[in-house]
């Protein structure tokens, strides 16, 4: 492994940074409106140099109000999820640990499902309790996931799954015992959907929970790296383990709490983008982790992109188009670890 | 009440019960169901979702449209009406109201009953009736509209209907500072009335009343023509596999006794999900249909017969099926269509060759709309068809 440099992380990151950048204008030039090139730098000019008197009202209502929101919204869903399945892979030091097979996502849509029940007219109230029935379940797979006091990989991992399914039958069943109009939107969230608006408000707290959350995962970096060799190694390297991963682990649930309880559950990104920034830029989670943020970043913005736009003005949820990309990706990726 | 018959389908068919069937009512049907069970079924292993993809895709494509260009800017509005919908939120309606976007079907076929056609500047991909619906700008499906396009059309208002939009759509809509007005009329007497009230707040209230009282007229006539008869024990097939009917409490239901007949199935949820079993125990007399599609509903019967258990039903070896126009699945004026088909279908023999005549010619006489008289021929096909 070449050595770390912090001139290879900024290098790194600012090559993902400019590939972003390039995505970024181009899903704000497509859509089901088009806009030409040129109008959009003049409009983006305007925007930057504060003469927003001179923005057509058709662009800023387009632009600013609908599609730049939504597009940072994809890039900190991606960025959360990416850097919660970095997390997990390193936390489980299991290549298929994801947020989803731990049932973070199962927690989060049944708190919704829940809160359009309880309170069907406040509009914040279902990513809220998203978010309080994602942290429930993670604290529940924590203890289930536990033997003997310790964090045991295999028993989380299973306890995730089992937790899933039962949340999953949860949700099932309510969904068809109770006769609540207002559950029909939720097969469509649970597909994973960046379509619908976020408040303002949401957005910020959306964007301080990943900072706070990724920034914790990442100081814990070069104990993950020797986490890999073993947690008996790690030990006996003079790592606190179980501090480690309580932070990883309570980290990374937290990153897919946010991610779910605005976007639904969009799968194989935080599978996938971070076994590809291994490929491309080396195991190493101190580069690892913002790189995957960045790509996981790339990744959405992308999908949702195409999801916008193949088939305007119809809408396909993002997780459609993140599993039809990454399903052959990710078997792509399997067949070369066994070959 | 959850078919075994497939096990591996169960999860998407629990999605149905509540999800897919509000929905379906207004929408080709094929398209929705198949698309939620399979985006269902590709969410719990997800290694299916290209399958739901490759499902979605062509569907949808063949609702694509390109995007209208931009229309004149947003009129300065002078005044604004505040009023609370359906729903009961509370919505400024910008006074006057020139640039109307429909989410819905029923509501489409409202607004041009009402004569606001012409108003009408985008619609979703499933408006087909009246034709000219399908000429308007798309602004994509009633689950998923596309809110750029929607906003691109600088629309006054937005129109939508509880029953198929989700709240997610209203309230993105509402955060861009477009009013949206949501419909949702749970009987006949709503749809009839809340037909009235959209008339009052889009300008055109004597056309509004004109129309319903016009329906209630007609309403009337049909309650009075059918008073005193036994209603027919009938089983509306809203969606044939799994097989899912409508509860109390929803337009449907009622629109069905309004026509003489009487639904077997019993249900507080909207559009329960029935088990076979318990339609083989009630033994309705009639299985209606209400579907346009005339191929889709021929194969689906001639298969219905070649099953096992659908054989036992009485109604079904004796071909005692019912189809209708899809009227009587959108709670818009059309219903009225509906039911009265539905009515001339279960009780033909109180609608003889005089009788018919009569009303024919009491129809066309009646100046108002061009439209009142149009039901009436669409039934006469409807009894030819017969």
């Amino acid at each position: 492994m070449k050595p770390l440099t912090l001139r290879r992380v900024l290098w790194s990151c600012a090559l993902l940074a400019a590939v972003l950048l390039g995505i970024v204008l181009l899903a704000l030039r497509l859509g089901a409106v088009p806009f030409s090139f040129g109008d959009l730098g003049q409009n983006l000019w305007w925007l930057a140099t504060g003469q927003p008197d001179k923005i057509s009202t058709d662009f800023r209502l387009i632009m600013v109000d609908i599609r730049l929101p939504r597009i940072l919204l994809g890039i900190v869903v991606g960025a959360a999820l990416s850097v919660a399945g970095a997390g997990f892979q390193a936390l489980l030091r299991n290549p298929l640990a994801d947020p989803y097979v731990l049932g973070v996502s199962s927690g989060a849509a049944l708190g919704a499902i829940l809160a359009l029940l309880a309170a069907p007219a406040l509009p914040l109230m279902t990513p809220a309790a998203a978010f309080v029935g994602a942290a429930a379940t993670i604290a529940a797979v924590y203890f289930l996931g536990r033997r003997q006091g310790q964090l045991d990989s295999g028993t989380l991992l299973l306890a995730g799954i089992v937790t899933a399914s039962f949340l999953s039958a949860m949700i099932m069943f309510l969904m068809s015992t109770l006769a609540s109009r207002e559950l029909r939107g939720i097969s469509f969230w649970l597909m994973g959907d960046l379509s619908a608006s976020l408040p303002r408000g949401l957005l910020w707290i959306l964007v301080a929970g990943f900072f706070a959350a990724a920034g914790a995962i990442l100081t814990t970096a070069s104990d993950l790296n020797v986490l890999l060799a073993g947690e008996r190694e790690a030990m006996h390297l003079g790592v606190d383990v179980t501090r480690v991963k309580l932070v990883v682990y309570i980290s990374a649930s937290l990153l897919t709490g946010l991610a779910v309880s605005v976007s639904g559950a969009i799968g194989y990104v935080g599978l996938l983008v971070p076994h590809v920034m291994r490929m491309l830029f080396g195991s190493d989670y101190r580069l690892l982790i913002p790189t995957s943020a960045l790509g996981g970043a790339i990744a959405i913005v992308l999908a949702d992109t195409l999801a916008r736009t193949l088939i305007a003005p119809t809408e396909l949820p993002v997780g459609a188009m993140t599993a039809m990309a990454g399903a052959p990706v990710f078997i792509y990726l399997l067949r070369r670890r066994l070959a | 009440m959850i078919r075994r018959r497939h096990s591996f389908l169960i999860d998407g068919t629990v999605f149905i019960q509540d999800t897919s069937t509000r929905i379906h009512l207004a929408l080709a049907r094929a398209f929705l169901v198949r698309w939620i069970v399979a985006s269902a079924i590709g969410h719990l292993c997800s290694a299916g979702l290209p399958i739901a993809f490759a499902i979605i895709a062509p569907l949808a494509l063949c609702g694509a449209a390109t995007p209208q260009a931009m229309r004149g800017q947003n009129t300065a509005t002078s005044s604004a009406l505040e009023v609370k919908d359906e729903m009961g939120r509370a919505v400024q309606i910008p006074q006057p109201v020139r640039r109307i976007v429909s989410l819905a079907p029923s509501v489409t076929e409202t607004l041009f009953a009402l004569g606001l056609g012409d108003r009408l500047v985008g619609d979703t991909d499933f408006c087909d009736y009246p034709p000219e619906a399908k000429a308007k700008a798309h602004i994509g499906g009633p689950i998923s509209p596309n809110i750029e396009t929607i906003a691109a059309l600088h629309p006054d208002l937005v129109v939508a209907s509880r029953e198929i939009n989700r709240a997610e759509s209203v309230y993105s809509l509402e955060r861009l500072g477009i009013a949206v007005y949501t419909t949702d009329p749970l009987s006949v007497e709503q749809v009839l009335s809340s037909t009235e009230r959209l008339g009052e707040l889009l300008g055109a209230s004597d056309a509004g009343r004109a129309l319903t009282a016009n329906l209630r007229r007609r309403l009337g006539e049909l309650d009075h023509r059918l008073a005193g008869l036994p209603p027919k024990n009938v089983l509306m097939v809203v969606w044939l596999d799994p097989l899912i009917s409508v509860g109390r409490n929803t337009f449907m239901d009622d629109a069905l006794r309004h026509a003489g007949a009487r639904s077997v199935i019993e249900s507080p949820q909207a559009w329960p999900t029935i088990d076979l079993e318990q339609v083989v125990r009630l033994q309705p007399d009639y299985l209606i249909i209400s579907n346009d599609n005339k191929r889709q509903v021929q194969r689906e019967l001639a298969e219905l017969q070649s099953r096992p258990v659908w054989r036992r039903l009485d109604a079904v070896r004796y071909r005692r099926f019912i189809v209708i126009s899809e009227a009587l699945s959108h709670p818009s004026p059309r219903l009225v269509d509906g039911i009265e088909q539905l009515a001339r279908a279960l009780f033909p023999s109180e609608f003889n060759a005089d009788a018919f005549l009569r009303d024919l010619q009491v129809n066309c006489a009646t100046p108002v709309f061009a439209r009142a008289s149009e039901p009436v021929l669409q039934s006469t096909q409807m009894g030819a068809c017969r």
